[in-house]
């Protein structure tokens, strides 16, 4: 899966807007035999200084970075609570198997994911998605 | 009223009365084995005319018509065994089945593919050693500066090498790799146990030499497996002894001596030569080639392909018009723990194909859950340069080669059996012998090596003895009855788990249970009961016939001898052995 980054257009005159986002995360192998369990919490946010913040400049998930298997651009909002709980296991050689030179090869991917309501409107489960994809590389 | 039969019942039932005296012939058993010499020689041992094509001219001693040379293709053959043939075999309705050349003894006779050598005449330790160099040149590092004149490059293959000349005999010389003495002891010593075992090997012997013995061709190249050819000039012979490894000024090579008779390319591990009237049964159910999976799987030879076997053209020296095809295992350097650039292709070496769709999906179904023998490979202390070669997690039923074999992957238990009787044949004193012709520097490593071979051994005898008999060489004396119990001569079992019975009855009478002595050395002995049959009676006649079950309890299934009874002076003769399961 290629990442190519979503075309920005230019904001509008008048707008101005701050971008935190965060990232905590920990991983253990289970067996020292490439066995991964991790679990990781990413926080985004947009925060309006001046004028209204167009939705290209806010919060996106979906497609190939946060909450893969979501189409990108269909998660949009201000911000963004995303919890990842993450098993990696090898099945052959080049298929998620930590190589000899200490690279990732590539990996069969199955995502399992949920997206919700914003926090203010209820956090109600309001998406599910199941799919199956490979990626190569970290 | 009366019976008034149709025309059809008349009919009927005169055939049935016809057939009668037949039906009840065919309920009465009969000898499954016949009065007669068991066959020990295949006849394609024996030449043959071959007819010249293309309107060559007749025969010539140094340019011989033979069959058409096969060129093997690297890529195909693996993607062929890999994807291709799974497919196509998928849907067909193919089954295995016991192999084509087996004998009455549960035997093969020898061909021009097996030769039973230390199972059938025993072998010495020396002559183990010696294996398919005895008698035949060799290279002496004493030789005169540049009295091994390089000729050709070593085309394909993994690793570098040239061929030299001397006095008059070709000699492939293989170098090693960064696995120090390993790839050119492994083809030393492999090449012993495959000639011992009896397949045909090359004479694979390590040399030691000064560089100033060689002397260079100028204008070689050499062609690799994928990609253009090379030069052999200088820099590259430079580039190969630099590599090779060395014992002071000396390098160490393999030197694999020519074969005999004009090379025809890799046998097929399927179907049969077209063009060779001796190749009669069709390769995959040939029980030698069947049974060289266990082989393989004692000592890792896991590039157990066609491109590392040899068809050779053996002319006859009476009629240069004759002749018949030899068949060869060659290159056998990645035995004993070759290791690849990728760390993960060489832990799965003898545990899972290159590319293993079962491996795959079962590791991916199972989350990794399962430990695989893969993940815990490791090397051994001291003997790194033997990668992850060892005995730990050797399941031998479970071994594979680099991909799908198509002989290999139709082996039964019988064949599988039959090669494991002839590794019990190897005591350690063998196994000590071969790895002795690896000359490694390192006394450490030729005892591990041995003691991990002596290990495998083990696990490969106490699998496959589990459930067809290791009992075997039948013997008589009058009417004593000695067989060897493989089994117990071998100490694969505990002592206390081997318990004799047997019992001996005639082709449709009861059986009778004997006594049964067990000797040392393995040796069981039983008296079979002396029969009244009168001496008018023919030596073949059913009545003779004597069906002997014998069990040591230690192993499922029982060894059955058929014999007939000829009484006196004769005494009994065995004609026939069979492995059933129960």
């Amino acid at each position: 899966m290629m990442h190519r980054p979503a075309p920005r257009l230019s904001p509008p005159p008048g707008f101005g807007a701050g971008f935190m986002g965060g990232l905590v995360g920990a991983a253990l192998d289970l067996t020292g035999q490439q066995r991964i369990v991790s679990l990781s919490v990413n926080a985004e946010l947009t925060d309006r200084l001046q004028g209204d913040i167009p939705f290209v400049e806010q919060v996106t998930l979906g497609g190939d970075v946060l909450m893969r298997g979501f189409l990108r651009g269909r998660l949009v909002d201000r911000s963004a609570l995303v919890a990842t709980l993450e098993y990696a296991w090898p099945i052959w050689v080049y298929l998620d198997g930590v190589r000899s030179n200490q690279k990732r090869g590539s990996g069969i991917e199955v995502l399992v994911a949920a997206g919700t309501d914003p926090i203010d409107e209820g956090t109600h489960i309001s998406s599910f998605r199941f799919s199956i994809g490979t990626h190569h590389g970290l | 009223m009366g019976f008034n039969p149709s025309p059809r019942f008349a009919l009927s039932a005169a055939l049935l009365l016809a057939l009668a005296p037949f039906a009840a012939g065919c309920g009465a058993p009969q000898p499954k084995f016949a009065l007669r010499v068991v066959v020990d020689r295949d006849k394609d041992l024996e030449d043959h005319k071959f007819a010249c094509r293309d309107g060559k001219p007749a025969a010539k001693v140094d340019d011989p018509c033979a069959p058409e040379s096969y060129e093997s293709s690297f890529a195909w053959d693996a993607a062929d065994n890999t994807v291709f043939r799974p497919v196509a075999k998928f849907f067909a309705v193919d089954p295995g089945g016991e192999a084509k050349n087996v004998n009455a003894f549960d035997e093969t006779p020898d061909s021009s593919w097996f030769t039973a050598r230390i199972s059938a005449k025993g072998m010495t330790p020396d002559e183990v050693a010696n294996g398919p160099c005895l008698g035949g040149p060799e290279l002496d590092p004493e030789d005169a500066d540049g009295s091994w004149v390089i000729d050709h490059g070593k085309d394909n293959g993994a690793n570098p090498g040239f061929r030299v000349k001397h006095k008059g005999t070709k000699y492939m010389m293989k170098a090693d790799d960064a696995q120090v003495e390993r790839a050119s002891a492994a083809t030393a010593i492999a090449a012993r146990f495959y000639f011992a075992a009896g397949w045909f090997a090359p004479c694979d012997s390590i040399v030691y030499f000064r560089k100033s013995v060689l002397k260079l061709t100028p204008g070689l190249e050499i062609k690799a497996n994928v990609g253009p050819s090379k030069k052999l000039d200088q820099k590259a012979l430079d580039d190969i002894l630099e590599k090779t490894s060395k014992r002071g000024d000396l390098f160490r090579m393999a030197a694999s001596r020519w074969l005999p008779g004009k090379p025809l390319g890799p046998f097929r591990y399927e179907s049969v030569r077209d063009d060779d009237p001796n190749d009669v049964i069709p390769h995959q159910d040939r029980r030698d080639l069947r049974g060289a999976r266990v082989m393989a799987a004692w000592l890792n030879h896991f590039d157990s392909r066609e491109q590392n076997s040899m068809d050779t053209w053996m002319q006859s020296e009476k009629d240069p018009e004759s002749g018949h095809v030899q068949h060869w295992y060659i290159d056998l350097g990645d035995s004993f723990g070759s290791e690849w650039s990728e760390d993960g292709f060489s832990r799965r070496h003898g545990h899972s194909y290159l590319l293993d769709f079962e491996a795959i999906g079962a590791d991916f179904i199972t989350f990794g859950i399962p430990k695989r023998p893969w993940d815990e490979a490791q090397r051994t202390d001291g003997a790194e340069n033997f990668g992850y070669y060892s005995a730990r997690d050797f399941a031998p039923e479970d071994w594979k080669g680099e991909y799908p074999n198509p002989t290999f992957s139709r082996a039964t238990e019988h064949d599988d059996a039959w090669a494991t009787r002839i590794i019990a044949r190897f005591t350690e004193a063998h196994v000590a012998a071969a790895v002795w012709a690896g000359k490694l520097t390192s006394d450490f490593q030729t005892q591990w090596l041995t003691r991990i071979l002596m290990e495998r051994r083990r696990l490969i005898l106490h699998r496959y003895f589990a459930k067809l008999s290791p009992l075997t060489d039948p013997k008589v004396n009058d009417h004593e009855l000695c067989v060897t119990d493989l089994a117990r001569s071998t100490a694969t079992y505990d002592a206390s788990a081997f318990a004799y019975t047997a019992d001996v009855r005639p082709i449709d009478g009861a059986a009778v249970s004997v006594p049964v002595e067990a000797r040392g050395e393995g040796a069981v002995c039983l008296q079979l009961p002396a029969s009244d049959i009168a001496a008018s009676v023919p030596p073949s006649d059913r009545s003779r016939y004597r069906i002997v079950r014998i069990y040591n309890h230690a192993s499922r299934g029982p060894l059955v001898v058929h014999a007939y009874d000829l009484g006196a002076p004769d005494g009994v003769r065995v004609v026939g052995l069979e492995r059933p399961f129960h």
